[in-house]
């Protein structure tokens, strides 16, 4: 396979498949590199298995196939299946893939790596049978099932409703649903939402099909804890603005809590980013999307949270300047070209900030960690033990890391980082990020890929080690 | 729990059969790992290292490592691997992890109806 490209993409999701389209169109040596097994990114995920494409195309559907149906007629060189898990100044891109490792070079680098989901740690959020919300969404989308009998769906946003009602459709209607949000939130943030009026069509959509299902909806509320050890047999629930517990039979939960720029390859090449009250950690980038870093562009929710539509039309703008900065488009080109999205970015930039408003996730849920929860996840990390480990005088997330083993197992502090610096904010009045920088590899590489196949026996117990 | 027996070899383009903890199933051709042992049940698939907790899939996009375990003899993300056929996978992660196959299942976690 060649190696070295004009321009190497990374992530197939809307954002980094319109930068790839973009440039290959416009001359550019392309490569788009993703880890899923085809283009379409978390919403506009290829279905995998004949139920799932047997259920009717959607939107997301349409979207995605629309999308992979373009990327194919591009010239881009598309690796699916390939983890980016190492990159160079200059740049240097280290992958493993379905045929083993490589290195892939490219002047021009666009990162549209997607985001990853916050989940506020509460007791029980460890016990087999609770997931994510957006693993609600992945397992709808590409397999068309959603495991669980008695389920309970839980968190804010768009998301919430969004995983409620396809549950619904599926003939699976949740024994409860429950909202940190309110009546109130969700009005305020109509005029927001009216900025995308088919995206707005489909969300009122999803709230027809929630109360034509009658099914019990809980507004300003939040899981108190799982009852359980090795499987769920309910979960307890609590008003924000005081009121009794309620308890209810469930034998699988679904929680999100917001997402969070998936940015360790920026952090690793060190471009710059600046904190956001809605967007989460934002990449630092001009109205081209050139980052702080010569030659790398970033584009979609991995540069700060704004949703399909704007990760969309922030990828084309990317893989525009990018050819435009390689010389093969010429400055009226460029602008010509970049108008219709730099237009439909602004249109959309309210319609953003409601749903990120919405899907936030209130600092005092993460306040409220008692001590008994675990904190990370791979180690088994208590809050109170990281507490004490703040009493003992960590601090830093690098300290405490040493004093308690949390963030240094697989998952390389994706799970629990973010709880941990609030609590290390508040404990210590520290300020800004404090998660440390991370290191190569920015995702757990599967050994086995990297070394050959190896013996079962031979796997040193993962501690300080990532996978 | 999803039929365990007798799965048909017959060359079948929609399913593939694979063994989970050495008993043979026949499963939609297509899906994760993780989501054919979530459908089949329970859904522990090991116990963490430190405290032996019991563990299953939770992010199901490659980012937490909860679905780690022994896909034909390498520790790998089950949320992240499509099945194959002739696949064997163990519900055993690394360390000390045991899960499913060594807790003689005294309590059942939903999957597909039984
Ligand atoms: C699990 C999940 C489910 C979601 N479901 C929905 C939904 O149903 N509806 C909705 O409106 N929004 C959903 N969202 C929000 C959604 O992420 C955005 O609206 C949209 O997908 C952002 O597009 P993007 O191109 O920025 O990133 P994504 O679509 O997330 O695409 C990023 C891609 O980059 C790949 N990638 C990241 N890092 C690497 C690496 N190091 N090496 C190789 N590949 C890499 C990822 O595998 C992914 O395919 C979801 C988010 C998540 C995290
Ligand atoms: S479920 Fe999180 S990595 Fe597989």
């Amino acid at each position: 396979m060649r190696t070295a490209f004009d321009l190497v993409v990374v992530g197939a999701g809307p954002a980094g498949g319109e930068a790839a389209i973009a440039a290959a169109r416009a001359g550019l040596a392309t490569c788009l590199v993703d880890e899923g097994p085809a283009p379409g990114g978390q919403v506009w995920r290829a279905p995998r298995t004949a139920s799932a494409r047997g259920s009717g195309p959607d939107a997301d559907r349409r979207g995605g196939d629309d999308l992979r149906a373009r990327l194919a007629a591009s010239g881009a060189t598309i690796l699916q299946g390939a983890q980016v898990w190492d990159a160079r100044p200059g740049f240097t891109l280290s992958i493993v893939g379905p045929d083993g490792a490589s290195l892939l070079s490219a002047p021009r680098v666009v990162l549209a790596t997607g985001a990853t989901e916050h989940v506020a740690p509460f007791p029980g959020w460890t016990v087999p049978g609770v997931f994510g919300l957006a693993a609600a969404t992945t397992l709808m989308k590409s397999q068309g099932t959603l495991p669980g009998r008695r389920i309970a769906v839980a968190g804010q946003g768009p998301l919430l409703v969004a995983v409620a009602s396809k549950a619904i459709a599926l003939g699976l209607r949740p024994v409860v649903v429950i909202d940190r949000n309110g009546i109130r939130d969700w009005s305020r943030a109509a005029p927001g939402f009216a900025r995308d009026p088919a995206a707005m069509a489909r969300g009122l959509g999803w709230i027809g099909r929630l109360a034509a299902a009658r099914v019990p909806y809980r507004a300003r509320s939040e899981i108190v804890g799982v009852d359980g050890t090795d499987t769920v047999r309910g979960i307890v629930v609590r008003p924000l603005d005081g009121g009794a517990e309620r308890r209810f039979d469930v034998d699988t939960l679904y929680v999100g809590d917001g997402l969070a720029p998936a940015d360790e390859l920026l952090r690793l090449l060190g471009a710059a980013q600046e904190s956001d009250p809605l967007q989460g950690p934002r990449a630092v980038c001009d109205a081209d999307r050139r980052s702080s870093v010569p030659g790398l562009y970033v584009a979609g929710d991995g540069a700060g949270i704004r949703g399909a539509q704007s990760a969309a039309a922030a990828g084309r703008i990317a893989g525009l300047a990018a050819a435009r900065d390689h010389g093969a488009l010429t400055d009226p080109a460029f602008d010509a070209a970049s108008r219709a999205p730099r237009r439909k970015l602004w249109r959309l930039a309210r319609f953003a900030d409601a749903s990120c408003r919405l899907m936030r996730m209130p600092e005092a849920s993460l306040d409220r960690i008692a001590d008994q929860t675990i904190l990370c996840r791979c180690e088994d990390v208590t809050a109170g033990e990281f507490r004490a480990a703040i009493a003992d005088g960590a601090r830093d997330l690098g300290q405490a890391k040493h004093f308690t083993r949390l963030g240094m197992g697989p998952c390389q502090g994706r799970m629990c980082l973010h709880a941990a610096a609030h609590l290390m904010r508040r404990e210590t009045g520290a300020l800004g990020d404090l998660r440390p920088t991370p290191r190569a590899p920015v995702r757990p590489v599967e050994l086995g890929a990297l070394i050959g196949t190896y013996d079962y026996d031979d796997i040193p117990v993962p501690k300080a080690a990532p996978l | 729990m999803a039929p365990p027996e007798p799965p048909s070899s017959a060359p079948d383009e929609g399913h593939v059969v694979l063994r989970v903890d050495g008993v043979a199933h026949r499963v939609e051709a297509g899906q994760s790992v993780a989501a054919v042992l979530l459908a089949m049940g329970p859904y522990i698939l090991r116990r963490s290292p430190n405290r032996g907790g019991a563990r299953s899939a939770f992010c199901m996009m490659g980012a937490c490592q909860e679905c780690a375990i022994v896909i034909d003899g390498a520790i790998r993300r089950a949320c992240q691997v499509e099945v194959r056929a002739g696949m064997e996978i163990s519900r055993r992660g690394a360390g000390l992890g045991t899960g499913a196959s060594k807790q003689g299942n005294a309590e059942t976690t939903p999957g597909t109806a039984s």
